[in-house]
């Protein structure tokens, strides 16, 4: 599997910083970090992602809704990540959910899910 | 972000970032049985409330302990999850035994959290600087969480959370007299244009959040 390139939509921009470091670490590319829905959104339309680490509870907006609007134009594997993982399950339940705080190993094997296995970094 | 090989001691990053969550996970363990111990003692009508919100934050840390030591492990260290252990390096200041009373309690424990996640953020911090940004996630999603847990507490306490204030704290000694050399934290509360400007200077870094804790309150220092 080739390297996937990410967005990454955080409303904690150092924890958005962060988390891409640690995906280009894995050996994906990060294309945009975004904090809300809407930039979210924008993003998604410009550098067509195809993996996309959204957290589900934004400041402005939510994850959720930001996902939904972008899949309108077409399939992106996503994995959710929140502090309360059952809202998402409860209203997603086949959705890939990460819970807070997770470590590096978790969030690989939740892209795995969604990706197939990592790519050689 | 520092090179790995141009750390000031010349550790690789991951022996940082080992010491970094083993100081950790020593007060995750104090902290947890401080939690524990205020969950048991509760007495009275009020007990009740105030069970459930510390009993899920005790719950939360012994998780986020695991967590820690899983990262320790994970980079190449050994995790000190002995009792003994977390009792000679945890930062936190020992619970008074004989602390009586819902509201001693819960404040007692709000202290403690505050402490604890204020140290988390700086730690997550740090681990950033010298490069190793899967701990510093961790860290960091680890304060994010126990703010959560942590409002659940202030009500016990009559605290209202206001939104996030950040206040000159100086840092606290450990047991061991020990200070931490972290960044000072500077007033904040993100919403003004003053708070563009430390955004600015800071880059993309968020200044370290500081909550009122009952103790330091932002009303105290004149906010």
């Amino acid at each position: 599997m080739k390297a996937a390139r990410v967005l990454v939509v955080d409303d904690d921009l150092m924890v958005g910083t962060l988390l891409s470091d640690t995906l280009a670490g894995m050996g994906h590319a990060v294309c945009a970090i975004e904090t809300n829905e809407r930039d979210a959104i924008t993003a998604a339309m410009r550098c067509h992602p195809d993996l996309m680490i959204v957290d589900e509870r934004l400041g402005q907006g939510s994850g959720m809704a930001a996902v939904d609007a972008i899949l309108v134009a077409g399939p992106v594997p996503h994995v959710f990540v929140s502090g309360d993982v059952s809202v998402i399950r409860s209203r997603r339940p086949d959705a890939v959910v990460l819970q807070k705080p997770y470590r590096v190993a978790e969030l690989a094997q939740a892209i795995a899910r969604v990706l197939g296995p990592a790519p050689v970094a | 972000m520092l090179p790995q090989a141009d750390l000031p001691s010349g550790r690789p990053f991951h022996a940082h970032s080992i010491d970094l969550l083993n100081r950790h996970l020593a007060a995750a363990i104090d902290l947890r049985g401080q939690i524990k111990h205020a969950c048991r003692n509760l007495r009275g009508p009020d007990a009740v409330p105030a069970y459930g919100p510390l009993d899920r934050a005790a719950a939360a840390i012994e998780h986020y302990a695991d967590l820690i030591a899983c990262q320790v492990v994970e980079l190449g260290g050994g995790a000190d999850l002995t009792v003994q252990a977390a009792a000679t390096r945890s930062f936190l200041a020992p619970y008074l035994l004989g602390t009586a009373g819902v509201c001693q309690h819960a404040r007692a424990v709000a202290g403690a959290l505050e402490r604890f996640c204020r140290s988390l953020r700086r730690a997550g911090t740090q681990a950033a600087d010298f490069g190793d940004a899967g701990t510093a996630v961790l860290l960091l999603e680890m304060a994010g969480g126990l703010d959560r847990l942590a409002a659940g507490i202030d009500r016990l306490t009559g605290t209202s959370r206001r939104p996030p204030h950040l206040v000159p704290i100086a840092p606290h000694a450990d047991r061991n007299g020990a200070t931490a050399d972290w960044p000072t934290a500077v007033a904040f509360d993100g919403s003004s244009p003053a708070d563009d400007a430390v955004r600015a200077t800071q880059g993309w870094r968020d200044p370290v959040l500081v909550r009122g804790t009952g103790i330091t309150t932002c009303a105290e220092v004149g906010e």
